[in-house]
């Protein structure tokens, strides 16, 4: 039904662009080609080489003197092991009115927001596509009304979510998942309206001198699921997301001193069971012409802290300290790279990462990026729940999950 | 005489100035007394007269091609599109969207200039839909990958310098002022720069530029420039050479366009920013 009205909407757009002739319109293609090699097997035996193909498509048009826009992007990806990853997303479908002091935007969307690098606490309109990458930096399109309004004062927008996407999950055959793989078909609902809340949003933003800052207030089914193991006809077990119905509170600032970023996110969430505060601080200082050469390097630490501790469930980082650094070489290439650690103080787990990238010629991009899960154990397979919710070896499905990847992106 | 009752244009110094041809001052009326005032207030009137010349744009739209040279001579070639706004009693606000390379395709920049603060800049990455302030202390860093400096194309207000008239000299048969300025913002990445304008119409012609331990780094030569709107003298091309490491950037600047109709809340907020393309 959502997929059937998101078309409809989009058709009644086209239809309605077509019929300036003052316009322009821009087609943009990328085609990707991604390979992930693990060091080992999966913990349910899964494959240790996992490649796949994506494709990503925008259209785009502008008429009536740029005041109304259109753009939709949808995105494919294949995959050659997991079948869940397999899958279409129409990232944006969206038509745009762009007034003096105003913009409304109506159609599927991605809007991001927040401050700190490893942990993105506040940005909390879209789903996360967590098929297309383990650190949820990967975004579903969330249907919307929404309409911005630029004053002296700040930019307010005003939100409503109309329609909810449900988190993609790993499948049996997938990597970089719980012991058990998530069912996102079976998902439950604590709002009556289930797949079709409205979920409503507000949000006050402003900058003056070095100090930027974001508040926000959401009204509406969580994004992150609580995860409630079961077992399917053929005795297999899975996780069935159910989604609760929250009030959450967000701020999120940054201060810029010369050198040094300081940046903080913090949210109040009236929660699954009791309110809970959590919050990020951190810096990023930038080297500009590091060691007298033409690249940057940037330093950047943070905190990460979860008011529930060891209970919160939807997160690995509930007080875990992180530190990076960010190279950007400044080159004709574009050649940039971010290495970084997040260690949790009290279980002593470890992630490292490291995400590189650069372009090959005009049309041709290479991406890296690479993970080492240390410090946890592995799950026990004679008592997998029970392993599945240890509170203090949350990354326990991950330690065999190690991996390199490289994609390679044309551009048309 | 007052620095600060004089706004400057971004871009001002390195986009040409505008020399009324048929109203308004003239260029010898606006130098009077030149030759009674010690080298810095020269310098600075010479600056100050050139930056009223090129005010009252309101605003403007250009489009700019970057090719890349390194040492080996191969190019690199980026197409970006500008927009600016006069912003009364403060700096300028501007623009910039990358059209190519496809990959950064959408990449957009915004700079909202101040006379003496630090400007605020703003970086929009459309793969992640991020908006993200950048550090002022970045000026010194390199624009898109050029031989230009974030300083070197943005925010070149009067006020970010000091001045001392240090001669004359004639370059390519016109008679040019040679000025030194000094950077103000200890950010900078300069010691100073040696400035040629033309004497006729205070254009920039060269600039030398010297690094932080006064070894000469770089120089900008700026030519074909061609009257605007009857009033504005902008430049076709513009040369920068890294002298230090062999590299060049070449900016090509295309259809100038003045007074589009541009608006402050609609075209240069953070808002703009995540839709400029």
């Amino acid at each position: 039904m959502r997929r059937a009205l998101l078309a409809g909407l989009v058709l009644a757009c086209v239809a309605n662009a077509w019929g300036g002739d003052d316009g322009r319109t821009e087609w943009d293609v990328n085609l990707g080609l991604q390979a992930r090699a693990f060091a080992h097997k999966g913990l349910a035996g899964q494959s240790r080489v996992q490649p796949s193909v994506s494709v990503e498509l925008e259209y785009f048009r502008s008429w009536d003197q740029d005041r109304q826009r259109l753009t939709v992007t949808p995105f494919l990806r294949l995959d050659a092991e997991d079948s869940r990853r397999s899958h279409f997303d129409l990232r944006e479908a969206y038509w745009s009115r762009i007034g003096r002091d105003w913009e409304l935007h109506i159609g599927a969307r991605r809007v991001f927001w927040g401050v700190t690098e490893f942990k993105h606490l506040v940005d909390v309109v879209n789903q996360t596509d967590l098929v297309e990458n383990v650190d949820g930096e990967d975004k579903l399109g969330q249907p919307m009304v929404h309409l911005s309004l630029v004053r002296d004062w700040g930019i307010v927008d005003l939100m409503l979510l109309a329609g909810f996407r449900e988190r993609t999950f790993p499948g049996r055959d997938g990597r970089l998942r719980r012991a058990l793989p998530g069912k996102g078909s079976a998902a439950t609902y604590a709002s009556h309206a289930e797949e079709f809340p409205i979920d409503t949003v507000v949000r006050w933003s402003h900058a003056a001198g070095p100090l930027e800052w974001g508040i926000y207030h959401f009204s509406g089914t969580s994004r992150q699921p609580l995860l409630f193991p079961q077992v399917n006809g053929r005795g297999e077990g899975y996780l069935r997301p159910h989604y609760p119905t929250i009030d959450q509170t967000g701020l999120e600032a940054q201060a810029l001193f010369g050198d040094w970023a300081w940046k903080l996110e913090a949210i109040s969430n009236s929660g699954f069971d009791g309110r809970y505060n959590a919050f990020n601080i951190g810096f990023e200082r930038t080297l500009v012409g590091f060691g007298g050469t033409r690249s940057d390097l940037g330093i950047v630490a943070e905190y990460m802290h979860d008011g529930r501790d060891e209970r919160a469930f939807d997160t690995l980082f509930e007080h875990d300290l992180a530190v990076g650094t960010r190279w950007s070489l400044n080159d004709a290439a574009d050649t940039q790279a971010l290495l970084g650690v997040i260690w949790d103080v009290e279980t002593d787990e470890y992630i490292f990462s490291i995400e590189g990238s650069r372009r090959l010629g005009s049309d041709w991009t290479l991406e890296l990026e690479g993970r080492v899960f240390g410090g946890g154990s592995l799950p026990d397979r004679n008592a997998l729940l029970e392993s599945l919710f240890d509170p203090t070896n949350k990354s326990a499905s991950l330690q065999r999950d190690d991996y390199l990847q490289l994609e390679l992106k044309r551009f048309f | 005489m007052t620095a600060h009752l004089f706004r400057a244009g971004l871009l001002a110094c390195l986009l040409g100035v505008g020399a009324p041809s048929t109203h308004g001052l003239g260029v010898s009326d606006r130098l009077d007394g030149l030759d009674s005032l010690p080298p810095d207030q020269a310098g600075l009137l010479i600056f100050t007269a050139a930056d009223e010349k090129a005010s009252g744009y309101v605003d403007m739209q250009v489009e700019l091609e970057m090719v890349l040279r390194n040492s080996r001579g191969a190019a690199t070639r980026r197409a970006l599109r500008i927009a600016q706004l006069e912003i009364p009693n403060d700096g300028d606000k501007l623009l910039v969207v990358f059209d190519t390379p496809k990959p950064i395709r959408g990449t957009a920049l915004l700079s909202h200039g101040h006379k003496v603060l630090p400007d605020d800049q703003w970086l929009y990455l459309p793969a992640v839909k991020r908006v993200k302030k950048i550090a002022s202390s970045n000026k010194s860093g390199p624009f898109l990958s050029s031989e230009f400096a974030y300083e070197d194309l943005i925010a070149q207000e009067v006020e970010k310098y000091s001045y001392r008239l240090v001669g004359g000299a004639t370059l390519d048969g016109a008679a040019c002022f040679v000025v030194e300025r000094k950077p103000v913002d200890a950010h900078s990445g300069y010691s100073r720069q040696l400035v040629w304008l033309d004497e006729a119409e205070l254009r920039v012609q060269q600039i030398e530029y010297f690094d932080r331990r006064d070894d000469k780094l770089k120089t900008l030569t700026v030519s074909d420039y061609r009257l605007h709107a009857e009033r504005f003298w902008k430049a076709g091309r513009m040369q920068m050479v890294n002298h230090q490491t062999g590299k060049s950037t070449a900016l090509h600047w295309r259809n100038y366009r003045f007074a589009t109709g541009l608006h402050e809340e609609r075209d240069f907020s953070t808002n703009s920013l995540r839709r400029a393309r």
